[in-house]
């Protein structure tokens, strides 16, 4: 399947890395929580997962 | 901040000049040793001379095909993601030109404070997620 990636689901993610990034000590989402913040949106399996083997170390 | 402080208000990079303006404490050396923090904590991205920033995401520091208008200020995004997060960042609506790079077909899109016109287009992600920062530039 192609990790393809709908214009809500793209504000969603706009939002979430960066709605703080112009705030103090403002930071990027953890792997852990970027596979949480990747669930909540709909985007699962190992394509979207930061800590997944499956292409490679 | 000082960092992104400029970006925001500007819409381009600043030099390392511009950011001790901001910061009216230490020197050069002091600045470029923060861009190393941050790019340890991968919200910045250097060029190759370590001194001038490529990256500020969702900030393009080098003019790229995302262009985003908001409050009269032009601003370039690294990507897709990056141009809906720029109005995103700055709590302001705005406009994102572009283009889909299958077809070439121009992309506008209004982004308001609560987020997007409705619109059918899809972003293709090529990378995967574990390999992003394997190569940010190209992701």
């Amino acid at each position: 399947m192609r990790p393809l990636v709908t214009i809500d689901q793209l504000w969603a993610l706009a939002t979430t890395w960066y709605s703080t990034r112009l705030q103090e000590n403002s930071r990027r989402p953890s792997p852990s929580e970027m596979r949480g913040i990747f669930a909540v949106v709909g985007l699962e399996g190992d394509f979207w997962d930061p800590m997944s083997d499956a292409f490679g170390a | 901040m000082a960092v992104y402080g400029h970006f925001a208000q500007t819409g381009q990079r600043p030099t390392p000049e511009d950011v001790l303006r901001r910061t009216g404490t230490g020197g050069v050396e002091s600045v470029l040793a923060a861009y190393q923090a941050l790019r340890a904590q991968r919200v910045l991205v250097l060029e190759d001379d370590v001194a001038a920033i490529r990256m500020a995401p969702p900030f393009s520091g080098i003019p790229t095909q995302h262009v985003v208008e908001a409050g009269g200020v032009q601003y370039h995004a690294n990507c897709a993601w990056d141009a809906l997060g720029i109005p995103a960042a700055l709590h302001r609506a705005g406009t994102v030109r572009s283009r889909c790079e299958q077809s070439g077909e121009p992309f506008h899109l209004r982004v308001g404070l609560e987020g997007p016109d409705a619109s059918g287009w899809l972003f293709h992600c090529l990378v995967p997620a574990k390999k992003w920062w394997d190569d940010i530039v190209f992701t």
